[in-house]
């Protein structure tokens, strides 16, 4: 198929008229909508889809941000082998003491 | 009779919930041309309208009044579209021969695309080989290339980047012209 051959076929398609309706989909709709009101609140789950991109852009911004604040934490205070181990002895030759 | 949706919706809100079915009378037609789009069942594109309908009412608190209504419900009624193709299964042997017809096939065949076809065979033509691609590659493409919108549009519809609609039009023509190239082979076979 070559892009020529596609186009006249989006042409064509274009063309299609709308389909017409089935008949008595208003009255079926507010019949629905009726029970709709009667019905319990909207649930969590359909809140959470109705605000997902929002959520999972919020989402994504909170990791990067955490990502973000390892990084710098981690340039900005490098771990040592000897510090860990002084900050260990400390703590134990304290504890021994008992001071 | 309220002839503005604004006037309307306000009234809604305001505490006249049965004036949400004129809402419906007005759009409709629209909505159900959009999910027709997706899926050509008459019965299912009801049931994908009338959630869309269900969804705008439960949501209506959330419409601020600064693009017109029917934009509004256009995006409902494409995400609907979009959940439901989601939902499908994407069977690639699916496209059965005979769904299509002999003049469409015939049209296929044809190198220059030359002989009739007619709007509705051409838009089951696409629509069996859209199967082919996935959800979302398939509601840019019929944003774009069926129903004529621009890429500006389909961003603010969609909410994807200029680019990515870019990227997902390209690659769903791509995998379209295979589609159908694949149905041209088993035509000959």
């Amino acid at each position: 198929m070559n892009d020529e051959k596609l186009k006249k076929l989006f042409e064509l398609a274009r063309a299609e008229t709308a389909p017409v309706l089935p008949e008595g989909f208003d009255a079926r709709m507010e019949r629905a909508l009726a029970r709709e009101r009667n019905a319990a609140p909207i649930s969590l789950w359909d809140q959470i889809e109705a605000l997902f991109p929002r959520v999972a852009m919020g989402a994504a911004l909170v990791m990067a941000l955490c990502l973000l604040g390892d990084f710098y934490f981690s340039a900005a205070h490098p771990a040592g082998l000897s510090g860990d181990v002084n900050e260990i002895s400390e703590q134990w030759l304290l504890g021994a003491n008992g001071q | 009779m309220v002839n503005d949706d604004a006037e309307l919706l306000e009234r809604i809100r305001k505490g006249a919930p049965d004036e949400f079915g004129e809402i419906i009378r007005r759009h409709q037609a629209q909505v159900f041309a959009i999910l027709h789009r997706y899926e050509r069942d008459f019965q299912k594109a009801e049931d994908l309208a009338q959630e869309t309908f269900i969804k705008a009412w439960r949501f209506l608190d959330r419409y601020d009044g600064r693009a017109p209504f029917h934009h509004w419900l256009s995006k409902i009624a494409l995400r609907v579209a979009l959940d439901h193709l989601r939902r499908q299964k994407r069977v690639r042997a699916e496209i059965a021969l005979d769904e299509l017809g002999e003049e469409a096939l015939d049209w296929l065949r044809d190198p220059g695309g030359e002989g009739q076809l007619g709007a509705q065979q051409a838009a089951e033509l696409l629509h069996a080989a859209m199967r082919e691609l996935s959800p979302g590659d398939r509601q840019v493409i019929t944003l774009l290339e069926i129903e004529g919108r621009s890429v500006r549009e389909i961003c603010e519809l969609t909410g994807s980047s200029s680019a990515a609609v870019r990227v997902r039009a390209y690659r769903a023509r791509a995998r379209l012209k295979k589609a159908l190239g694949g149905l041209e082979k088993l035509k000959h076979e």
